[in-house]
């Protein structure tokens, strides 16, 4: 039986698709749907110091093939997440990421501090910096877009865990290669690629953007050329593992990223239209390794000739 | 390979649903429409209030990308089938609309019965009113669509309500569709139209109060319960007059969705978790869509 076992820098993960951020509430929210543990890995919603409220709504827009969200990082704080979420993402039996948004370079470091403490600093298996909302005036974005404050974040957070650090980027800079760099040189152990795109709906019978903050982030299938060749090109100019994000809706999504260099993938936008996808794209993915003679889905990794 | 391995004990429960076989789809008056589904596991787990998420595409499309929300406006467990009342404006209501009508199973190598992919039922439902008591049903426009459901199951049910009031609401007398369909039920049904053009002239909210001081004057406030499901603008409303009166009334608020189960966080709306104490963001898809009208915060967080 072929394998979908892929690693991931330090990480193992056993098969190569990952829940996005934002996208699986804190597990609890899917189980009705299937057992979070089927992903390779699992990935919470950002989690900042201090609660957020989030922001007014209407906080969605649908557009051609993808939507726009300002959800504005909506989450209970780090002392709840701790306290009432993180004790039942453990049981799932899949690698535990933690997805950390700070308003400073402070705050990323003391939440990464924290979990170094609790169960000995066993209790995730990696943390995921958001460097890259762009719902927020503080949604880490301002990080995000500047290589030496990315460079400088991540220095800091690695100094105060051991735990893999994986650095989400923003698409909306000229120039993510120098961006990714800056990440790696700061310690980071996987880029993952990349967060929303800033977009816009306007109404014009109203005069008015639908969305209340004006400007949203981009996802769905619409995206998924762009951030395929961000992913492309980052992982050519970069050491470091990639996990490729953007529009994923199926198992030939999952390929493409895989030929173009990601070494895994996360899913996102699809979990909202068909909350058991996952399901469909681990079975194609055996399949397509069947049926391309393959014993190890790591031999796609960077096939693009 | 086993991808369910260990089971993880669930608190929630979504029937895994197959393919929602389309019964009938038909106009019910200008510009409304009812769609008779059958997938016997959503049809036995839904109830007044709670919604289905439609994919309003072929699959293999992604535009449009997002499921669409609807009210459960009648389900027969029985017969396995539930139906959906809507209105054909949006891309994705309209290619609901052109679902074809297959009523019967296909002969062996005839064309496949028309399906749709839905998922649900999700949210919880309207509470039942104590034996005895005046349910007041309030709805505007195709907010009415969970009031059939509970106006149906109350007159079922062996503790029924003293007596059941609808008072729907529409801007004129041609918009009042699926008002048949309540007078067909043994409950009192009255109507309002923005233009006079029909019924009480004014809101529907207006046509509540109304009754409140004309006809149930007098009763004991306690046994007055109160449902309503609308536009936003008349959900306040309806909250405003039930908050200055003291009346107990749930509400069934909307709100745009991405996912309809609690993972995107687009529909919320501020909650207080106890009366008097300070206001969250609450998911309408996973905390509602009916709410206790005392605990929504004043102007139901619209922003527009």
């Amino acid at each position: 039986m072929p394998s979908l076992a892929v690693t991931l820098g330090p990480l193992r993960a056993k098969n190569p698709v990952f829940s996005a951020s934002g996208t699986f509430g804190y597990g609890e929210e899917m189980e009705p749907f299937l057992n979070p543990g089927v992903y390779g890995g699992i990935i919470g919603k950002s989690i900042s110091i201090k609660p957020r409220g989030g922001n007014p709504t209407p906080r969605v827009v649908e557009t051609a093939s993808g939507m726009l969200n300002s959800i504005g990082l909506q989450n209970p704080g780090f002392d709840a997440f701790l306290r009432d979420y993180l004790p039942r993402m453990r049981g799932y039996g899949t690698l535990l990421v933690v997805n950390l948004v700070g308003d400073t370079v402070d705050e990323y470091v003391e939440m990464a501090r924290r979990l170094e403490e609790v169960e000995g600093g066993e209790a995730v298996d990696a943390l995921e910096l958001n460097i890259s909302c762009p719902n927020c005036p503080q949604g880490g974005m301002e990080f995000g877009i500047d290589p030496k404050a990315t460079r400088l974040l991540v220095e800091r957070v690695r100094a105060a865990s051991r735990k893999p650090i994986l650095a989400k980027l923003t698409p909306n800079v000229t120039d993510i290669v120098s961006i990714a760099r800056a990440a790696e040189d700061g310690g980071a152990d996987v880029l993952t690629l990349t967060n929303t795109f800033v977009g816009m709906a306007i109404d014009w019978r109203k005069r008015q953007a639908i969305l209340p903050a004006r400007t949203g982030g981009l996802s769905g299938p619409a995206i998924k050329p762009l951030s395929l060749r961000l992913v492309w090109q980052v992982a050519r100019g970069c050491n470091i593992p990639v996990m490729g994000i953007g529009g994923i809706m199926n198992a030939d999504d999952v390929m493409d990223f895989l030929v173009a260099g990601a070494r895994a993938v996360q899913i996102g936008t699809v979990q909202f239209v068909r909350p058991r996808a996952v399901l469909e794209i681990l079975e194609d993915l055996h399949r397509f390794l069947e049926e391309e003679g393959l014993d190890s889905i790591e031999q796609v990794v960077g096939t693009i000739k | 390979m086993t991808l369910e391995s260990t089971p993880v004990p669930c608190r929630r429960q979504i029937p895994e649903a197959g393919p929602s076989r389309v019964v009938f789809n038909r106009k019910v008056g200008p510009g409304w429409l009812l769609l008779r589904l059958e997938e016997p596991a959503i049809a036995r787990a839904a109830a007044p209030g709670s919604f289905v998420e439609v994919l309003c595409a072929v699959p293999g499309s992604y535009d449009p990308l997002l499921r669409r929300p609807f009210s459960v406006y009648d389900a027969d467990p029985a017969a396995g089938t539930y139906d959906l009342l809507y209105i054909a404006t949006g891309r994705g209501t309209r290619w609901m609309a052109a679902l074809p009508e297959l009523p019967e199973l296909p002969e062996e190598g005839g064309s496949p019965p028309a399906h749709a992919d839905v998922i649900g039922p999700f949210g919880n439902r309207f509470t039942p009113p104590p034996a005895g008591a005046t349910a007041l049903l309030v709805g505007g426009g195709v907010g009415v669509a969970p009031l059939y459901f509970f106006a149906r199951e109350l007159c079922a049910s062996r503790e029924r309500p003293a007596q059941v009031i609808l008072c729907m609401g529409a801007r004129a007398a041609d918009q009042l569709q699926g008002i048949e369909e309540f007078r067909k039920l043994p409950i009192r049904s009255e109507v309002s139209t923005d233009d006079g053009s029909a019924g009480f002239h004014g809101l529907v909210t207006g046509l509540l109060e109304h009754l409140l001081d004309r006809d149930l004057k007098g009763g004991d406030p306690r046994r007055i319960t109160i449902y309503g499901c609308g536009p936003t603008a008349m959900n306040e409303s309806l909250r405003r007059v039930a908050i200055e009166r003291k009346l107990w009334c749930e509400i069934c608020v909307e709100a745009r969705m991405a996912c309809g189960f609690g993972i995107c966080f687009a529909c919320v709306v501020p909650i207080q978790k106890s009366l008097g104490g300070a206001y969250y963001n609450r998911r309408i898809c996973l905390e509602g869509p009916v709410f206790d009208a005392r605990l929504l915060k004043p102007g139901l967080g619209e922003h527009e």
